[in-house]
């Protein structure tokens, strides 16, 4: 028994967030199921991104890589999951959408163990979201979604040791038929419905997805945080703007 | 190691030769949250499980042991000690109310942050004519993690801890106070 206690001990510590550089313009609800970033002034668009965190990171580490999307009007929920595992909590994203009447659509993503949770959301309710977006993360096998309608991103860093470039390209089978893109002007000026768009990051690794500092078994990145963080918003941007998200 | 099997084996000396009836128990727990530091909010924040040694004292059981637990922060580890009132018994049953605290760590890689929490449970158990019993309790739970500040909103939350397990008497007193 004291085993298992260590174990389990040893096994379930989170990655605390680093000190956030809040921007301003961005409204936060923090509730115990959810962090929502809101926009404080102009436009609020109808379409909302539900986030799922990475295996045993704390929820608040994506509020910088988040809140730029805030600010430009769209709604950014964070969800909170037990244990910081959000495959203990599959298809919580679901029923957190009704807290958030003004939102008309939404795309569901995740870093990590969080993006894995986000495909088989789809896979079991593929009406409920437009879109997927990937961060370091790739559908495992445990839902194919390669005949899904919806459109998905999947950006990855090339300094990724945990969620590997290759384990991405082995697992393309199961998402929408895809296109890789290197620059943000080759991103699709149209709908991408039943697509993914695939860009690695180059320099980037896997913990830089959020702020957490250095992951265990990840790879060193050659770029800043804020720079690969500026580049995810900047591709999730374009992506919307493809898609007519807003 | 001499040392390391020193200490076990006075700790058997100590609980065989004890004549106080002792038990230990494992409670898987489940926590329904209904209030945070913002205000009421239902959540469900998990579970958890305790292991629980028990002494008779007095009229009741001191109670003492480590759980782990999931909540709003994440996970902790906490060390418990308590105080178990009987107010019925009867037969094979027997109803009680425990008051814990509880001390621990939420558990973080780069640093582990202080927790505490207090609690009141009802409990009813059933004990066996052998040396086992079961037990069920549902109570209430303050826990609090101060430092939590640093890097959110909730450090403070009010649950409604369920708890059912099973325990067995470690020596043969069994009975004595229940």
């Amino acid at each position: 028994m004291v085993g298992i206690l260590i174990l389990l001990v040893v096994n379930s510590c989170s990655y605390l967030p680093e000190e956030v550089d809040w921007i301003n313009g961005v409204q936060v609800d923090e509730r115990s199921n959810y962090i929502s970033l809101k926009p404080t002034t102009g436009t609020r668009f109808k379409t909302g991104l539900l986030f799922y965190p990475g295996g045993l990171v704390d929820p608040h580490a994506y509020i910088p890589s988040l809140q730029g999307l805030a600010v430009e009007g769209y709604t950014i929920v964070i969800l909170k999951v037990s244990a910081n595992l959000a495959i203990t909590n599959r298809n919580k994203a679901a029923s957190y959408k009704v807290h958030f009447p003004e939102v008309e659509q939404w795309v569901l993503a995740g870093h990590s163990l969080g993006g894995v949770v986000s495909c088989m959301d789809i896979y079991d309710n593929p009406s409920e979201y437009v879109g997927a977006i990937l961060m370091a993360s790739y559908n495992d096998g445990s839902a194919d979604l390669s005949d899904w309608d919806g459109a998905v991103l999947s950006l990855f860093g090339s300094e990724d040791r945990l969620a590997t470039v290759e384990s991405i390209r082995a697992n393309e089978d199961l998402l929408p038929r895809g296109i890789n893109i290197e620059r943000l002007v080759d991103m699709p000026t149209s709908p991408t419905g039943g697509q993914t768009i695939y860009h690695q990051i180059d320099g980037g690794n896997h913990a830089q997805f959020g702020s957490y500092g250095a992951q265990s078994e990840d790879g060193t990145a050659s770029i800043t945080r804020a720079a690969q963080q500026t580049a995810i918003v900047n591709y999730i941007r374009s992506f919307f703007n493809a898609n007519d998200w807003s | 190691m001499k040392s390391y099997r020193i200490v076990i084996g006075l700790l058997f000396f100590v609980l065989s030769t004890n004549t106080k009836a002792q038990q230990l128990s494992l409670k898987p727990l489940s926590f329904l949250g209904v209030a945070t530091n913002l205000g009421g909010e239902y959540a469900y924040n998990g579970g958890g499980f305790e292991l629980a040694y028990q002494q008779d004292v007095w009229k009741g059981r001191v109670l003492g042991g480590l759980e782990y637990r999931m909540v709003t922060w994440g996970n902790e580890l906490g060390i418990n000690l308590g105080y178990n009132m009987p107010f019925w018994t009867k037969g094979q049953w027997r109803a009680s109310v425990s008051a814990q605290a509880q001390i621990g760590w939420a558990l973080f890689y780069q640093k582990s942050l202080l927790i505490w929490g207090i609690e009141c449970v009802p409990e009813i158990e059933w004990h066996s004519n052998k040396a086992f019993f079961a037990t069920i309790g549902f109570g209430i739970r303050y826990s609090n993690c101060p430092a939590y500040e640093n890097y959110g909103a909730i450090t403070s939350v009010i649950d409604l801890p369920i708890k059912i397990g099973l325990g067995f008497y470690l020596n043969n007193k069994k009975r004595q106070n229940r």
